[in-house]
């Protein structure tokens, strides 16, 4: 028997789904066969594992979500007073030797405006975490929408709605780098969120404080397009800041 | 003891999809900080009681699914002391038990723990982690997901579902080899 053939048989045995005559010779093997019993052992290992892997993923987003500084900050207390010198001294240089910046994260705040979901709801069983992730994205509850729709990226992804919303989910909730990540990944594929990607990369550089990168995406964004009269509005104010 | 809340929890966890995601995400809001604190004052850090936590939890999980479940617990208790089980274990074996004066505490709830069975399942977990991304995926959708061949035909833009088949039984094939060749170093090592 083909090995594909025997795991194949062997997946059917540990879900229950052999027919009764079937799973009676199948038994009468395993009793004599070594290797099988060896297959059997490892199979029913994998489904076991890789359920537990996705499992695992899923407690990691949890944790990041339930718990998402303290890990930082329980490393970082016993550095407080070193870094408080350390901030002290190079606050005296800059107050005498550096004019002040602009606060790049609160304009970045001024100009977000979430893009409105367009993209019509699956009529599909509640377990849909694209679904699930769009209606919290509708209803501005962009932590859970976030949640929901990294779990539907494992699952999905090639879909450009769902990253898009992601990627503006990240930025509503300040995680600046991870939806530069996403945006990025969005410009390498052209897609219809084109212009809208270049509009929300320049303001998740901006958050970052990267004014060079922003005005960069903002450059991009064309004429009679998406948001072409805010982003020139912005590329103003950040040259006079 | 338990109430009509963790009864609730129960029955989403054995529901599956998003309901048993939300209360599993109950279940690791209110427990975490319990284990954090076992595990700090019994001599670990932050990122030890965070392992130890979420494999606790993975082990509450199969033990529910596997009817090994004690009705009478409620699962707060179950999944503290399953963590203890695990803290003290990890204890065992980097042999600083004895400097944390740790003595074996007595709880209302006997368990068992098979750790053998434990270990072979980690290590095939991480074996799975160290294969290509898309094996990962594939793995992921249709073990934890729980999708069928089409979809992941559709997902990886194969052919058709025998190629879909054939993409999956390379991948066990790979892990199957890791797994044997870890089981062999071990067994020489042991």
């Amino acid at each position: 028997m083909a090995m594909e053939e025997k795991f194949e048989q062997i997946e059917q045995y540990l879900d229950e789904s052999m027919r009764e005559d079937d799973r009676s010779a199948f038994e009468t093997r395993l009793a004599q066969e070594v290797d099988l019993q060896e297959d059997l052992e490892f199979a029913k290992l994998l489904k076991k594992g890789g359920f537990n892997l996705g499992l695992k993923k899923e407690m990691e987003v949890f944790h990041e979500e339930l718990f998402p500084e303290k890990s930082k900050r329980s490393r970082i207390h016993r550095w407080i007073p070193y870094a408080a010198a350390v901030l002290i001294f190079f606050s005296f240089i800059a107050y005498f030797y550096q004019s002040p910046k602009p606060k790049t994260e609160n304009l970045a705040s001024e100009y977000f405006e979430p893009f409105p979901n367009y993209v019509s709801m699956r009529s599909t069983p509640m377990d849909d975490n694209f679904t699930a992730g769009l209606k919290k994205y509708s209803l501005n509850q962009y932590d859970s929408a976030y949640h929901y729709l990294t779990r539907a990226s494992v699952e999905e992804k090639k879909l450009t709605d769902l990253t898009f919303y992601k990627g503006i989910s990240e930025l509503a909730l300040k995680k600046n780098y991870e939806s530069i990540t996403t945006f990025s990944s969005l410009l390498l594929q052209k897609t219809k969120y084109d212009q809208q990607v270049r509009w929300y990369l320049a303001l998740a550089y901006l958050g970052q404080g990267k004014v060079d990168s922003c005005e960069k995406y903002l450059q991009q964004i064309e004429l009679r397009d998406f948001n072409y009269d805010l982003a020139q509005e912005l590329k103003e104010e950040l040259k006079t800041k | 003891m338990k109430n009509k809340e963790d009864g609730d929890i129960i029955f989403a966890i054995k529901a599956g999809g998003v309901e048993a995601s939300q209360a599993l995400k109950k279940l690791y809001s209110r427990n975490y900080p319990k284990v954090l604190s076992l595990v700090v004052t019994k001599g670990g850090e932050e990122m030890d009681a965070k392992d130890v936590f979420q494999e606790s939890m993975i082990s509450f999980y199969q033990m529910l699914i596997e009817g090994k479940f004690r009705s009478e617990a409620s699962p707060d208790t179950l999944i503290y002391v399953i963590a203890r089980n695990f803290w003290y274990q990890k204890l065992r074996n980097s042999k600083t038990i004895e400097s944390l004066g740790v003595h074996s505490e007595t709880n209302h709830i006997e368990l068992e723990l098979d750790w053998d069975e434990i270990s072979k399942e980690k290590l095939v977990r991480n074996l799975i982690s160290e294969l290509g991304e898309s094996c990962q995926r594939l793995i992921l959708l249709f073990y934890f997901k729980k999708k069928s061949m089409e979809h992941i035909k559709e997902e990886f833009e194969l052919g058709s579902v025998q190629a879909a088949k054939n993409k999956k039984y390379r991948c066990m094939q790979e892990l199957q080899g890791l797994f044997k060749k870890n089981r062999i170093t071990k067994d020489i090592l042991s």
